[in-house]
């Protein structure tokens, strides 16, 4: 019941957020927050539930943004055709990458990862017959909806209705017969195989649809900024988006949208905070780095299911407590 | 496009850029196979050695003690961090180890920049001197110096474990855990010896590196995947498949930059470790011993 | 009928012979047991049999139908499955949703038709619950159901395993020593279970220590001993078999 009224909270938070903080700037982070959500999402998926480590999802996250970009500015197709098709290319890829990787374990697979997300980065920086190259694309179009521009309010609602649906159809698969198969996998996957689960098989399939979660995101990126280089997409995107996920408490698809909005604004806050104390020019960035960092090691040694498991372990103690003085009280009258 | 004529010269850059990769991978064996952690910290290990003795040498130390106290710090830090945040974790799943330790490295980097700042940092020495010319191959001190060093490094590493007490032990962890452990062997204190090893070799390592390829704060991560991949290439099991792991990645690598182009060296590196990992995840050197049998 | 054939079945780890050419049958409808001291290959047969290990040599026929080297998955489609010694739960769910997990095989519904809610999904869900209760219902773990399956006690734990496997419905169930850490209550409770379950003609090959509950349960016993087979026969049998009292229990006498 509790969780009910706290997701009825959050998306009146969500509808309202635009006209509470009546700025651009304030809209864009919404937007941003929505688009990495989506990705998170994703990779809670495949890590929370599953798990099994991404450290190249911002290749997913780039395919999807160079699809959409490449294919409106130099074919002229229409940015609402150049979305599927994206997610298309993402999730082909996965497939063909995955095949491989996904029959490798632990570290393995955190490496295998790691390096396809590498290939295509440094792929984006030397194509620039396709790419652009290290300066990147621009003039990207914007969306429109029959004749309507959207602008930054209706494109932050176009994008949290993308989260929404991204959440809806994830905690469908969660709590299906597919998600308790892969959670079967994350515990035991000797006993899940004995019970008649082709893991191999199912591992790919999460891992090409945490691809097409991020390629849609990447499209939505892609129309919203309308200009980027690979510099977006590179290994501390990754790996920023593995923050995020561990943060929120991978095994929650809330949690990761949790995660999400917490590194996003602590972003922000360093970068409104830290050049009034270092004036240093890379200070921002050094502090930023350097807070990311002690967050992995920090939330991975004392927070392993990240915030919504802190904030559920905290009530858990509350509620023992109470019970406990509850009980007390009750052997105190006898 | 280049002619024949160039191999030797690219050899030669190969096999100075493949022993780095090959100390880097060494450390980077010796964590994996006492603790069985991928330690995204050894690049890092190797920035720190060139960064810290380059700022020694800037504020007027002599060469080697600004190495010696280098190389100290960094072992010091790896003491720190396998105290404070490794042996915290030790029953952690493997994934998240390797979570733990790309954030310390992260965080390392992070702190590098800010102390450091953005700029390169170069090591003044062999600057005056004239590369020798070898059979038509030019021989730069730097990278002379930086072979020999190596050198001298392994084998102080195949002393260390071959022929010392704790050496031993440490090879005894490496190969089988649990078997050491019922000798008596306390795998703690080893975890912590692998990483004060591994430490010491990073930071050598970039003491070398720093006069050939200069010195940048966010030098620590491509060096730790080099190192992986080096270690990869080697079969992931013992410091000499490392070694060759690493020699042969650097030659791959300098061919590559020769024949085909700069551009594709890093991507070719990668999928060459895309590649090992999905044909043979033994590695290839592995393999070779492996037929053997 | 046999259900299962082993034929030949030799497994080497490192030129150390586990099991060495080890056949029998198993036919249909009967409790067949594996028993033999530590180091007798009991645990490497059921691993070969379940498709954990594929045999060196040999072969393992299911309904006539070569499965050795087949994936766990594979020879669960098939109607084969297994518990295992040192439980394998899986330890983030709740009891029902362990037991609901066995239902993989006996539903369809994929990514997609669980993505989107689908009538057919969400049919086959409330199907799988419904399963999966009743199950929890026959081994009497039914007022657990929503509790998290750590919290059970050991026993409770085995007998959760066992249901998850009831719950797939298996033509062939191996179970790996599923009296060990239980109290001589639940043994009595595992003997009825496991009679029930034969009754309703699932087969059963168990690998098993304790001698009560083989000597009650087993219309055949098999004898392993270093690898090999030894003997085998009916309980009465093995009791009787002076190499088998010899070689496993030093000369004393069995129960």
């Amino acid at each position: 019941m509790q969780k009910k009224w706290l997701l009825v909270l959050a998306v009146v938070l969500i509808l309202l957020y635009p006209y509470l903080l009546q700025s651009t700037y304030f809209r864009t982070i919404g937007i941003f927050i929505g688009i990495r959500a989506i990705v998170v999402i994703g990779l809670c998926l495949l890590m929370g539930y599953a798990g099994q480590a991404s450290l190249g999802q911002a290749a997913f996250f780039a395919l999807g943004a160079y699809t959409s970009g490449i294919l409106t500015t130099g074919y002229g197709f229409s940015p609402w055709l150049a979305m599927p098709a994206g997610i298309s290319l993402a999730s082909l890829v996965a497939l063909v990458v995955g095949w491989p990787a996904l029959k490798l374990r632990g570290h393995f697979l955190a490496l295998a990862t790691l390096s396809f997300g590498l290939i295509v980065y440094f792929l984006l920086k030397q194509w620039s017959f396709l790419t652009g190259g290290p300066s990147g694309l621009t003039g990207i179009p914007a969306l429109y909806v029959a004749d309507l521009r959207l602008r930054t309010a209706e494109y932050y609602y176009l994008v949290w209705m993308a989260v929404a649906f991204v959440a809806w159809l994830s905690h469908n698969i969660v709590h299906s017969r597919i998600g308790r198969s892969l959670r079967a996998i994350h515990d035991s996957e000797i006993a899940a195989e004995c019970l008649g689960v082709d893991t191999f098989r199912l591992k790919l399939q999460l891992f090409v649809l945490s691809a097409a979660y991020a390629a849609l995101a990447g499209s939505l990126y892609a129309h919203f900024i309308r200009f980027f280089s690979p510099a977006a997409f590179g290994f501390k995107v990754s790996i920023e988006f593995a923050i995020m996920a561990a943060l929120g408490g991978m095994a929650s698809i809330y949690g990761g949208v949790l995660g999400v909005a917490t590194v996003t604004l602590l972003i922000e806050v360093l970068r409104a905070v830290v050049p009034l104390v270092l004036p240093a020019a890379h200070a921002v960035a050094a502090i930023e780095t350097t807070t990311f960092g002690l967050i992995l090691v920090v939330v991975f040694i004392f927070l392993p299911d990240g915030l919504a498991g802190g904030i559920q372990e905290l009530r858990n103690r509350f509620n023992a407590r109470r019970t406990n003085i509850v009980r007390q009280a009750k052997e105190a009258k006898n | 496009m280049e002619g024949l004529a160039s191999l030797p010269q690219f050899l030669l850059v190969g096999l100075t850029l493949g022993s780095i990769y090959a100390l880097v991978a060494v450390g980077f064996v010796l964590i994996y196979n006492v603790t069985g952690i991928l330690n995204f910290t050894q690049g890092e290990f190797c920035m720190l050695g060139a960064m810290l003795t380059a700022t020694f040498v800037r504020s007027g130390i002599h060469l080697l003690p600004a190495s010696f106290l280098a190389v100290a710090t960094v072992v010091l830090l790896a003491v720190l961090l396998e105290r404070g945040a490794i042996s915290s974790a030790r029953k952690a799943t493997p994934l998240t180890l390797i979570f733990v330790t790309l954030g310390a490295a992260t965080a390392i980097r992070g702190i590098a920049l800010l102390i450091f700042g953005t700029e390169p940092y170069t090591l003044p020495v062999f600057q005056n001197l004239r590369p020798l010319q070898l059979a038509g191959v030019s021989v730069t001190w730097a990278s002379l110096s930086a072979l020999a060093v190596v050198v001298v490094v392994v084998l102080l590493i195949f002393f260390l474990l071959e022929r010392t007490m704790a050496g031993k032990a440490l090879r005894a962890c490496m190969i089988n855990k649990l078997a050491a452990q019922l000798m008596g062997i306390n795998p703690q204190r080893m975890s912590l010896l692998a990483f004060v090893l591994s430490a010491a070799v990073g930071a050598v390592a970039g003491i070398i590196i720093a006069p050939i390829t200069l010195a940048v704060y966010d030098m620590g991560l491509m060096l730790s995947l080099k190192g992986f991949i080096a270690a990869t290439l080697g079969g992931l099991a013992s410091a000499p498949g490392a070694i060759a792991g690493g020699l042969l990645l650097g030659v791959l690598e300098a061919l590559g930059a020769g024949y085909i182009g700069s551009g594709y060296k890093d991507v070719a590196a990668f999928a060459v470790l895309l590649v090992v990992l999905f044909v043979r995840p033994d590695g290839l050197i592995g393999a070779i011993r492996g037929e053997r049998v | 009928m046999s259900i299962l054939e082993v034929r030949e079945v030799t497994q080497e780890f490192g030129g150390l012979l586990a099991v060495d050419k080890v056949s029998f049958q198993v036919q249909e409808g009967t409790v067949v047991s594996v028993i033999g001291p530590n180091g007798a290959g009991k645990t490497t047969l059921f691993n070969i049999i379940s498709g954990v290990y594929a045999p060196t040599a040999g072969q393992v026929l299911l309904r006539g139908k070569e499965i050795q080297g087949n994936k766990p998955f594979q020879s669960a489609g098939l109607g084969l499955t297994r518990t295992f010694q040192n439980l394998q739960l899986f330890s983030r769910m709740t009891v029902l949703e362990n037991v609901m997990a066995g239902r993989h095989l006996r539903t369809a519904s994929g990514f997609f038709a669980s993505a989107l809610r689908l009538p057919q999904a969400m049919r086959e869900e409330r199907l799988t619950r419904e399963k999966a209760i009743s199950c929890l219902q026959r081994v009497g773990l039914e007022e657990y159901a929503e509790r998290p399956v750590t919290s059970l006690s050991f026993g409770e734990q085995r007998l959760a395993e066992i249901a998850r496997a009831m719950v797939m419905e298996p033509a062939l169930l191996l179970l790996d020593e599923p009296a060990s850490g239980l109290n001589p209550a639940e043994k009595i409770q595992l003997v009825g279970l496991l009679r029930q379950l034969r009754d309703t003609g699932v087969t059963i090959l168990l690998v098993e220590h304790d001698m009560n509950t083989v000597m009650e349960l087993s219309d055949r016993v098999i004898v392993l001993y270093l690898g090999r087979k030894i003997a085998e026969g009916t309980p009465a049998e093995i009791q009787q078999d002076e190499m088998v009292v010899a070689a496993y229990l030093g000369g004393e006498k069995i129960c």
